[in-house]
């Protein structure tokens, strides 16, 4: 950490430490709910901003951590201190329960499940009286107590609330930035990609889901101990809604959730105090406040404050080898990576990738060993394979054996079932009928995550590329040979394979001979998308490569370069399945060439071969022609 | 349960399925024209309730002051975008001169079928003006911030109509007060009414879409944003009837729901989930799928409420998740064959 930024850090906990001093008493309040608040905005700002499930029943798990808690220790005996460990856990389980079947829902579907979930959770904790006390609440709530100190004066409380909010944020900042928060980012752009470059989806939306679940309920369980009273009411779709909007205003950001929350308690405070009392009229207006800076934020800026706090903090995504790894950090395996990978990017953006190094990710000597071994047969085969929509069958009896080592082109005319072939090898639909063998393993109809973990990844047609820097893309590559999910994630474990993960990115981005390091990846013109795709494969260390027309868009040197690209990776060992429609470049690189037309193979052979063959011709330029 | 329990639970919760259903209809409508999930739909049911009350019995008349102030809001809108007159002039001004002209000639004790009537009109301004004010602006953000803008829709709408109502509960005269006795089943006319009008209603509907022009383009619309525009249809437009015609229909529902329950300001959020979940069952997209769904939650609500009271609400909004789960499976089977 730089010095300067070690002691804004500095300040800013001793200011936090002071606050309760520094305001007047009445303050204190405020800033426990802040803080409580924030700490649970945090979660909901995970789930929301940052993988993009949108959450209408946060209040439920908020009250059940509330409940837990309180109810264990005031009817059941249980130590106050254990009870908000026991009150979070209730709640991460309910959110694991709940998360397990609604989270194969995406979108508005999530977001409307939520929403029932909340109000069913509502109805529970007044419905369950004998437990939770009803609509008439529950008031049974001990006293936290440590070493003879009591925990009742908000001022003092507050130091309880804030080491929770803290927590909280240095959590999801260490996450955000880890190699599964990455993977959470990444799945929120593209869930096929994700999946294409061996992200388990389903299981980092339930991880991150249970996480957000279990900050609500510590939250909760800070909450009934701090106003010793609690009430269906405090957990309803009110709370619910109010927990989104404090996560909606900040914004995608680790401290957007304490912002947030800042913003909508003291504008609670606001609106009470300008509002005259006695006429009942304050809590009514507070109502249709919220609902109007609700719609004004999301029309004035969907993001929150999140650009401004981005713009404020600069909290970017480093790309300095030395700030990624502490030089201690690094593993001994590889102790020329670092060096190497400086003058990477000092290289600019001339560095042709002829000149890069004959391995295939030119800094780290110890990859190729680690990639699968090519053995003696074909990598891939396909047999058979078809696919059909409806009545229409896409891909018809496509069958082909791909070795390591070779280059194998697809091609056919526009609506010959190319893509949707690539879609069905790759998994990211089942086959119809058919076989898919990688490595002699049948994988037939197995996940794209599956398919990625054995070594096979793709391109896309359209770029799928993730909505971050250009080298957190080529990063998140590295995501199948790297470890570290989401609770190393959250304590912040794994910076040796990060570091790791970064060379190897750097090594596949010199390769391709892209050296916008820093560059948001969609803001990248359409070429350079195509190229990052490649390295993105790349740092996979894949066996099988499928390209979807990697030149279109490319100008004729990049063509050229990336024809290159591709000899060498043939050179190395890598089975390449290429689909393009450009046929200099397929005649000069690939070793044979299927042709496709109306799903169906036309034919198989070298490409010399293929081009003169009639029925080829006839298909390109139609009948008549032959 | 005896056979006439069971038929009396049958025939009340057809009554409150017709309403689910109107509010399904609704839905649809507004889903298949701008892809939003609208969380507000069940406000506009309350502001066309208590309007059409507020206007037989001349004493709070919210619905209109709103309808005003969504026209100043929207009439503002247009003056800034636009200075020099156009036909996009018309609706805002028209609209906030009628219901200037409903408000200054008050206290009034209108007629309840005019008070339906102007309420339902009325309604229906105040979504299409929600709609220019709050939807269109953010038509390239994408469903969840539609969702979270309707979210704040219906926080807004509700407290004003605490605001302007407060928080009792009213009544509306029934369309015809009587009952007919069938085999020892009461069945009132209002029910019958209900449920007759939900049918004409989607029977409107369809000849709407089928036979008009207008609701073809809509279709249009609905179906491909681009492709519409490309042959002179604006999406824009489309979306903004559908709002208005939606919000129409879920007046005319709670006019028609307000004898049968009491209106009150916090009625709107449960019936339109559960028109969601009628909607939903009947595919999301279809409008006698809507009608079949709503009908089938009000049935299923009332022998879940007959047989395990406290749960009986708790058990509909549970079914949401399995039900939108299924739907989720079907569409991916329908994609794999």
């Amino acid at each position: 950490m730089r010095p300067r930024s070690a002691a804004l850090g500095l300040a800013g906990a001793a200011l936090l430490v002071a606050l309760p001093w520094l305001l007047p008493p009445f303050y204190a309040n405020l800033l426990c709910f802040i803080a409580i608040y924030g700490g649970v905005a945090t979660g909901l700002i995970l789930l929301t901003g940052y993988a993009g499930l949108v959450s209408l029943g946060q209040g439920a798990f908020y009250g059940i951590g509330a409940y837990g808690a309180v109810v264990l220790a005031g009817s059941y005996g249980v130590d106050p201190w254990l009870s908000l460990l026991l009150g979070t856990l209730l709640a991460a389980a309910a959110g694991y329960l709940v998360g397990l079947p609604i989270l194969r829902l995406s979108g508005h579907y999530l977001a409307l499940a939520t929403l029932a979930w909340g109000i069913i959770a509502t109805i529970l904790f007044t419905q369950l009286a004998s437990i939770t006390g009803g609509p008439n609440g529950f008031t049974n709530v001990p006293v936290l107590r440590l070493f003879g100190v009591d925990f009742i004066d908000p001022g003092r409380f507050y130091y309880l609330t804030l080491i929770f909010a803290v927590l909280a944020v240095l959590a999801l900042a260490s996450l955000i930035r880890s190699r599964a928060g990455r993977a959470v980012r990444a799945m929120r752009s593209s869930e096929f990609a994700a999946a294409s470059v061996g992200m388990e989806v389903g299981r980092l939306k339930l991880q991150v889901f249970v996480l957000a679940a279990a900050l609500a309920g510590l939250g909760g369980a800070l909450f009934a101990y701090f106003i010793a009273f609690i009430s269906p009411s405090a957990f309803d779709l009110g709370a619910s809604i109010r927990l989104l909007t404090m996560a909606m205003i900040g914004g995608a950001h680790p401290l957007g959730g304490v912002l947030g929350a800042a913003v909508v308690t003291l504008l609670d405070d606001v609106l009470q105090n300008v509002i005259p009392n006695g006429s009942g009229q304050a809590g009514l207006v507070q109502v249709i406040a919220y609902g109007a800076i609700l719609v004004g934020l999301m029309l004035a800026s969907p993001r929150g404050l999140e650009p401004l706090l981005s713009r404020l903090w600069r909290v970017r995504f480093r790309s300095r080898p030395a700030a990624a790894a502490p030089p201690d950090a690094v593993p001994d395996a590889v102790p020329d990576a670092v060096p190497d990978a400086v003058p990477a990017r000092a290289a600019g953006p001339g560095a042709a990738p002829a000149t890069a190094p004959a391995t295939v990710f030119g800094t780290a000597p110890d990859t190729p060993a680690e990639r699968p071994q090519a053995p003696a047969g074909a990598l891939l085969e396909v047999r058979e394979l078809g696919r059909s929509f409806g009545g229409l069958q896409a891909v018809d009896g496509l069958g082909f054996r791909l070795r390591g080592g070779e280059i194998l082109g697809l091609i056919g005319p526009n609506g010959a079932g190319k893509t949707t072939a690539f879609n069905v090898i790759s998994g990211l639909l089942p086959p119809s009928q058919g076989r898919v063998l990688l490595g002699g393993d049948d994988v037939t109809g197995q996940p794209a995550q599956r398919m990625a973990r054995r070594g096979l990844t793709r391109t896309f047609q359209n770029t799928a590329l993730f909505d971050m820097s250009v080298l957190e893309n080529v990063m998140a590559g590295c995501y199948v040979h790297t470890r570290g999910g989401v609770w190393a994630g959250v304590l912040g474990l794994g910076r040796a394979d990060e570091a790791r993960a970064e060379r190897e990115a750097r090594g596949a981005l010199e390769r391709v001979g892209l050296s916008e390091l820093d560059a948001r990846a969609p803001a990248l013109p359409v070429g350079k998308q195509r190229l990052l795709e490649v390295a993105r494969s790349l740092a996979m260390r894949p066996a099988v490569l499928l390209l979807d027309e990697p030149a279109a868009g490319l100008r004729y040197a990049e063509k050229r370069e990336l024809a290159g690209l591709l000899g060498a990776l043939r050179d190395e060992g890598l089975a390449i399945l290429l689909v393009e429609h450009d046929m200099d470049l397929v005649m000069s690189v690939a070793d044979r060439i299927v042709v496709m037309n109306y799903g169906k193979m036309l034919t198989e052979g070298a490409p010399e071969q293929v081009r003169q063959d009639p029925e080829v011709i006839a298909a390109y330029l139609g009948l008549d022609a032959a | 349960m005896t056979m006439s329990t069971a038929l009396f639970l049958f025939v009340t919760g057809l009554t409150n399925g017709a309403i689910y259903a109107l509010l399904g209809l609704g839905l649809v409508l507004i889903y298949n024209v701008t892809r939003v999930i609208n969380i507000a739909q069940g406000e506009f049911v309350m502001l066309g309730a208590l309007t059409a009350v507020g206007l037989t019995t001349g004493e709070a008349t919210g619905g209109i002051t709103l309808a005003i102030l969504a026209g100043a809001a929207w009439a503002l809108l247009v003056l800034l975008r636009r200075r020099r007159w156009s036909l996009l002039w018309l609706p805002p001004l028209g609209a906030l001169a009628l219901s200037w002209l409903v408000r200054v000639a008050g206290p009034y004790h209108l007629p309840p079928l005019l008070a339906v009537l102007v309420a339902t009109v009325a309604v229906a301004f105040v979504g299409a003006a929600l709609y220019r004010l709050t939807i269109q602006p953010a038509a390239a953000a994408g469903e969840v911030v539609f969702l979270i803008i309707t979210t704040g829709l219906y926080l807004g709408l509700q407290g004003l109509g605490l605001l302007f109502w407060g928080p009792g509960s009213f009544s509306f005269p029934s369309v015809h007060g009587g009952q007919i006795a069938a085999g020892g089943l009461r069945v009132s006319y209002q029910s019958l009414f209900v449920l007759a009008a939900t049918f004409v209603v989607l029977a409107l509907l369809w000849l709407f879409f089928e036979r008009t022009l207008f609701g073809k383009a809509l279709r249009a619309a609905a179906m491909n944003r681009l492709g519409a525009r490309l042959v002179g249809i604006s999406p824009e437009r489309a979306g903004l009837v559908a709002f208005a015609i939606s919000a129409g229909i879920s007046a005319l529902a709670g006019v028609l729901i307000a004898p049968v329950t009491y209106a009150t300001y916090d009625m709107g959020l449960g019936l339109g989930l559960k028109g969601f979940v009628g909607a939903v069952i009947g595919g999301l997209s279809g409008y006698p799928g809507a009608v079949l769904g709503g009908l089938a939650i009000g049935v299923l609500e009332a022998f879940a409420a007959y047989t395990t009271s406290a749960y009986g609400e708790a058990i509909v909004y549970a079914l949401i998740i399995p039900i939108l789960l299924l739907r989720v499976i079907a569409v991916r089977r329908g994609a794999a064959t």
